[in-house]
């Protein structure tokens, strides 16, 4: 079975049908999404910029951390299933269209610069968590994990723009 | 009297210009809603703090100092990138209930973080405190949260809302 295959079976499955054929279960989600990574750039901005050393460097980065990064984790949790309820009501049309696959592509990268943070350079954080300025590893992260995430939301705002929407109304 | 004046701002040359340069609308939106992630999670992060939700530890005068310069930074490039789009496509906005919505609910959330914003500047010490009107305090802050989530739910059902033609 192909990947299309796969995602023309997706989107004719019941869930799938009720959503693309409801007038409100697509905005709502759509809605829900916009605002859920909004929370998750905007939090884990609040991070990047300490680990940058540019903002609320008088504060231990655990500290910071620890604020943000639930807001982080949940917004992304709701973002996701928010987006799979968009995905499965065109599903075929989405895993072709550029801009998605770009998303996934970025979003994985960013996954990728997580893993490499929190294995290599978080270990050793008690020497440097009052830091002003933390080390270069720690600030490299965290620019790639800006650079990313608004990768990610370019990404998510032109795939309005590359694919037909079709419940907004004409014109 | 709307109508008319969509179909003035239409022929004017700064909205052909941004109708006929293609990349215009779509970065104006990816600028907007970029901003939109700084607006939103400064307001949330307050005001869970405000409502004595979240990062107790830090004093809620060095929230508003720590995320309201960024909100209004923020806040001001959406209103910068909002009126190019709306210069691009009058009708989509101007004729649309969902923005004028928006509109409604921005100014009441964007009143009540200034008001509180005065406040905790002149005011100082009544924040720090645990002192009394907590409770009130609390439900304006949940108000201005629910506000500020209406004003970006309102922005993406735009697209919904348009008067075709």
């Amino acid at each position: 079975m192909s990947i299309v295959s796969f995602a023309k079976w997706l989107q004719a499955t019941a869930p799938a049908q009720a959503i693309s054929q409801s007038a409100w279960m697509f905005p709502a989600a759509e809605t829900i999404h916009v605002i859920a990574i909004a929370m998750v750039v905007g939090s884990i901005a609040v991070l990047d910029l300490r680990l940058l050393g540019l903002s609320w460097t008088r504060r231990p980065i655990t500290e910071i951390a620890g604020e943000v990064l639930p807001w982080t984790w949940s917004s992304f949790a709701v973002a996701a299933v928010a987006g799979t309820v968009m995905f499965i009501s065109g599903a075929s049309k989405y895993i072709v269209d550029l801009p998605f696959q770009l998303k996934f592509v970025v979003m994985f990268l960013a996954g990728i610069n997580m893993l490499v943070f929190h294995r290599f350079t978080y270990p050793g954080i008690a020497q440097w968590n009052r830091n002003a300025s933390p080390p270069r590893a720690a600030k490299i992260a965290a620019a790639l994990s800006l650079i990313f995430w608004i990768g990610v939301v370019t990404c998510g705002r032109l795939v309005s723009f590359s694919i037909e929407n079709q419940f907004a109304p004409p014109g | 009297m709307l109508e008319s004046f969509c179909t003035w701002l239409e022929s004017t040359s700064l909205s052909a210009t941004i109708q006929n340069t293609g990349w215009i609308i779509p970065v104006g939106q990816i600028i907007h809603i970029l901003c939109l992630s700084i607006v939103l999670s400064s307001v949330v992060l307050l005001d869970f703090r405000i409502m004595g939700l979240a990062a107790l530890r830090v004093p809620i005068p060095d929230m508003a100092r720590r995320f309201l310069p960024w909100m209004w930074s923020a806040l001001a490039l959406m209103v910068i990138t909002g009126s190019i789009l709306i210069i691009g496509e009058p009708r989509r906005d101007l004729l649309n209930p969902a923005f004028w919505t928006k509109m409604l609910l921005l100014l009441t959330a964007a009143a009540i973080t200034l008001l509180f914003q005065l406040s905790v500047r002149r005011k100082a010490h009544l924040w720090t405190g645990s002192g009394k009107g907590r409770t009130f305090i609390r439900i304006v802050a949940a108000i201005a949260l629910t506000a500020w989530i209406g004003v970006a739910a309102c922005g993406r059902l735009i697209a919904y809302f348009m008067v075709a033609g």
